[in-house]
């Protein structure tokens, strides 16, 4: 009672001690940040989009907070003019999705994911490096309390997705890896 | 020793002022809310760039869907429970504001929200896994019995306040929602060992695959714990528990998904208990008895999504339980069937409903101390529920109605309505109300067991053992609830949130014991006359009683949870919780006995918890409790007290963590309760060290 009546005046004369602190963000929400950000670099083929009635699926497999947090960032957005719907379930063929988020719990399933979606314009993320490994094509990875991004130029390559040459200089390549923290 | 209670007017008084406060330091906080700084939509502004530069916060939050219920929830994550220290659920249930958790001696838990406090809470409903162990025989779950591999825990998620019209009976005052872990998030081997001075353990659990689609995991856990603290008496409370289980979760990349998961467990129990025998002139001996329990389970569950807002849910499961008590040996065999499907209903309406079917079998067997009316028992519950939760204006004001239908033949029939709004004008403000209807419906024993319990009352300055002969039947109806909830959420900024929810409960038809006064005080004479002629009488005086409904009353409270990071190494969460409990006996007063005290939980609880991560993979977390005092009765009264619990934990390897654990360390022993319907003694909780080491490949 006393230490909630002290922190409460504490909070009147001090409001400032709080607003002042910057702002965290866990690693879920910084991700979620990442994909929505991804759609403006990748070049996707209007073809495999369809008309512009169809949204644009995201699937966000294994982690429902991700999902979560990705329908809130992109509720109202549009890719190529295609809403953006994003599913924790895969509710379709999974060639029908051009983005599919996988989680660190589900990275053991990369490789059935990529013989399930051969030869589709599906763009696989992951957040760990043994994802990349397994023919993953981009990982966001959690280095040094910064999310980082890697990329499988060979995945990307078999996949025909082409990424903007932006993208190229920010995110650092599989092989130039080395060891880091998983 | 009296303990002297500050007036409701003054705790009136400084609940007002800290609303004050709270009230004030919103004004600052919203105003920076309303910036425009709302967290996402800050992000997503961001350049790719800038998103490399920002810092990761170290500590997983609690979901951000929580904080838009329309309900007084608090969630324990797996990171709470792991950095708390505790080492059993019941003990990480003392983190959840509004929920009284006490030890009663070293293997009994008296668990409670929002007041009622007893061995037996019966108006908490507790699920694991969406399997309820709230215990049908006795109304009240058997904490000693409810573990698992704490480290496989996904989260505990608490309602405080009915939850009737989705969980049904009993889920009067709150609902405490186990979840487990999908087997695929525990791959690969975790080992722990633990080493203390009050208990010790050893625990292992391997995860893996099976094809593609399947993941797999399985336990087995031994503890043995010492006893707990000398009041009265030795103590004879040491417990020793062997448990293991599996989980098998089948997900396939497809709309179908499914899970089979069970538990077994066996353990002693010991404890000082209360026996009745013939001899003048105690008629009473204490005896320490070891008491065996076994039991197990085995559920399956099939999910079907047909689209983001439809999907089919069906369970089932078969539960069993083999109680050696002393008092009464008690088996259970329960087989339960349940089917949901949920649905939307235009773009406004989110529809769930569901049937439920129960099928119970027991056998209870006679006891010096008890007599079993009918020894076995078939009985069944049927189950229907629908719930409307209904977009008045999209994300910002939601109204959900729905309501629980059962028919018990037992216990009759039963609707449990509900309705709750929820108001979220923004991403950091959650304003929401309800009004619930919730019953609690009578156990086993209070339907068919005769009970015998031996008191003594200073009678014309003569002691006279009086034995209570407490006959309970079908005369002993429902308890009903009629809740009145209002809360509050903000949070300003993703490091700072302020969650409180306050309460007023108006109660009907309560548990009593009554007697035929007539007849006790024809009793009580009979034995002074006998008194008189033969000095001491060979049988005590006799007071029938039955259970009856002959109590109504109202409590109010409010709980009060304020989490904070400072920094990205540091959290801190303080909690707060106040109940004040008004209850009556309808009619004469002195042929009827409350079976609850208004004073028997905690008026006041303080929670204060810091985790913090000294760098170097080292961690550094303390929590704080203060627990107001009790009085259990006029004899029994608990001082109030303060504990302080300290961990330090060191990974020098994420394959490795080693934590040195402290707990009670601000005094050597202290009484947190004493159960007055069971004659089982209390002990003392005594301070206690411990090490833990972790090991995962």
């Amino acid at each position: 009672m006393l230490w909630a009546t002290l922190f409460g005046l504490y909070i009147i004369f001090f409001p400032g001690s709080l607003s002042a602190h910057k702002t965290t963000w866990d690693d879920t929400q910084i991700k979620a940040a990442f994909v929505y950000n991804l759609t403006y670099f990748i070049f996707w083929d209007q073809k495999d989009l369809g008309d512009l009635s169809q949204p644009f699926h995201i699937l966000a497999l294994g982690n429902d907070d991700m999902g979560d947090i990705l329908k809130k960032i992109t509720s109202h957005e549009a890719v190529m003019g295609h809403s953006i719907t994003v599913e924790n379930t895969p509710l379709r063929p999974l060639h029908e999705y051009p983005i599919i988020f996988v989680s660190d719990n589900m990275t053991s399933r990369t490789r059935q994911l990529q013989t399930e979606l051969h030869g589709c314009h599906t763009l696989l993320i992951g957040e760990n490096m043994q994802f990349l490994e397994q023919g993953g094509m981009i990982s966001f990875i959690c280095i040094k309390k910064k999310v980082k991004i890697y990329y499988n130029q060979r995945a990307l390559h078999a996949a025909d997705i082409h990424v903007s040459a932006k993208l190229y200089q920010i995110a650092i390549p599989l092989q130039d890896a080395g060891e880091f923290p998983q | 020793m009296i303990i002297p209670r500050p007036s409701a007017t003054r705790y009136s008084l400084v609940l007002f002022c800290l609303a004050t406060c709270i009230v004030l330091c919103m004004v600052p906080l919203q105003s920076q809310a309303e910036d425009g700084s709302t967290p996402l939509s800050y992000l997503k502004q961001l350049d790719i760039n800038d998103l490399q530069n920002l810092e990761v916060s170290s500590v997983s939050k609690t979901p951000q869907k929580y904080f838009k219920a329309g309900a007084a929830i608090y969630v324990l994550t797996s990171e709470d429970i792991r950095r708390s220290g505790v080492t059993s659920i019941p003990e990480a249930l003392r983190m959840v504001p509004g929920l009284q958790v006490a030890k009663i001696d070293a293997n009994k838990w008296s668990i409670s929200s929002r007041g009622f406090s007893d061995r037996f809470s019966n108006k908490l409903q507790v699920l694991i896994d969406g399997r309820s162990v709230y215990t049908p025989a006795f109304s009240g779950t058997l904490w000693e019995t409810q573990d698992t591999f704490l480290a496989d825990i996904d989260r505990i998620e608490v309602i405080r306040g009915p939850g009737a019209s989705l969980w049904g009976a009993n889920a009067v005052n709150g609902v405490i929602n186990i979840i487990t872990k999908k087997a695929q998030d525990t791959q690969g081997v975790e080992m722990t060992s633990l080493v203390g001075t009050e208990e010790q353990g050893l625990q292992g659990r391997y995860g893996g695959k099976m094809g593609e689609d399947t993941a797999y995991r399985f336990y087995i856990k031994a503890r043995n714990n010492d006893s707990g603290g000398r009041i009265d008496m030795d103590s004879e409370d040491a417990w020793d528990e062997q448990r293991g289980g599996f989980r098998m979760d089948w997900e396939p990349l497809s709309k179908n998904a499914a899970t089979l998961q069970g538990d077994i467990y066996t353990g002693s129990f010991g404890e000082n208990i209360t026996l009745l025998n013939q001899t003048p002139p105690d008629f009473s001996s204490i005896e320490d008895e070891t008491i065996n329990k076994n039991g197990g389970n085995l559920l399956f569950r099939y999910k079907h999504t047909s689209s983001e807002t439809s999907n089919t849910v069906f369970q089932t499961y078969y539960d069993r339980m083999v109680h050696d008590e002393y008092i009464c040996q008690y088996k259970s065999d329960i087989i339960d069937l349940d089917v949901q499907h949920r649905f939307a209903l235009g773009s406004w309406n989110d529809i769930l409903f569901g049937a439920e079917f129960r099928s119970i079998q027991d056998a209870l067997e006679s006891s010096d101390v008890v007599e079993i009316g009918n020894k076995t028992q078939n009985s069944a519950l049927y189950t229907g529920f629908i719930q409307d939760q209904i977009e008045i204006a999209p994300d910002f004001l939601q109204l959900t109605l729905g309501s629980k239908f059962e028919h018990s033949d037992v216990w009759g029939d039963a609707i449990e309505p509900s309705a709750r709004i929820v108001m979220t004008p923004n991403d950091q403000n959650t304003l929401w109300a309800s009004v619930s209807r919730a019953v609690r419906s009578p156990s086993r024993g209070e339907q068919s067991v005769l009970f015998s319990q031996i008191r003594t009352e200073k009678i014309s300055g003569v002691e006279v053992p009086l034995l209570a002969v407490l006959d309970c039947s079908n005369d002993f109806e429902k308890e009903w609830l009629t809740a009145y909830e209002l809360g509050y959420r903000i949070m300003p900024m993703e490091t700072f949130s302020i969650d409180i929810a306050t309460f007023y409960n108006s109660y009907d038809d309560l548990r009593t014991a009554s007697t035929d006064g007539e007849t006790a005080q024809a009793n009580r004479s009979a034995y002074l006359t006998e008194l008189s002629t033969e000095n001491i009488p060979t049988k005590p005086a006799v007071i029938p009683v039955t259970l009856t409904n002959k109590m109504h009353g109202h409590t109010y409270g409010t709980e009060f949870t304020l989490e904070w990071e400072p920094t990205p190494a540091w959290r801190l969460e303080g909690t707060y919780s106040f109940i004040k409990m008004h209850l009556e006996i309808d009619g004469d007063k002195y042929d009827s006995q409350a079976a609850t005290n208004a004073e028997d939980s905690p008026q006041n609880q303080v929670s204060i918890r810091s985790m913090l991560d000294l760098g170097n993979h080292v961690q550094c977390d303390l929590w704080g409790r203060y627990v107001d005092s009790l009085r259990i009765s006029d004899e029994i009264r608990i001082p109030s007290y303060i504990t302080m619990d300290a961990r330090l934990a060191w990974s020098p390897s994420p394959a490795v963590e080693l934590s040195l654990v402290g707990q009670n360390l601000l005094d050597a022993k202290h009484q947190e309760f004493s159960a007055q319907n069971i004659p089982v003694a209390a002990t003392y909780v005594q301070r206690s060290v411990y090490m833990q080491m972790v090991f995962r490949f």
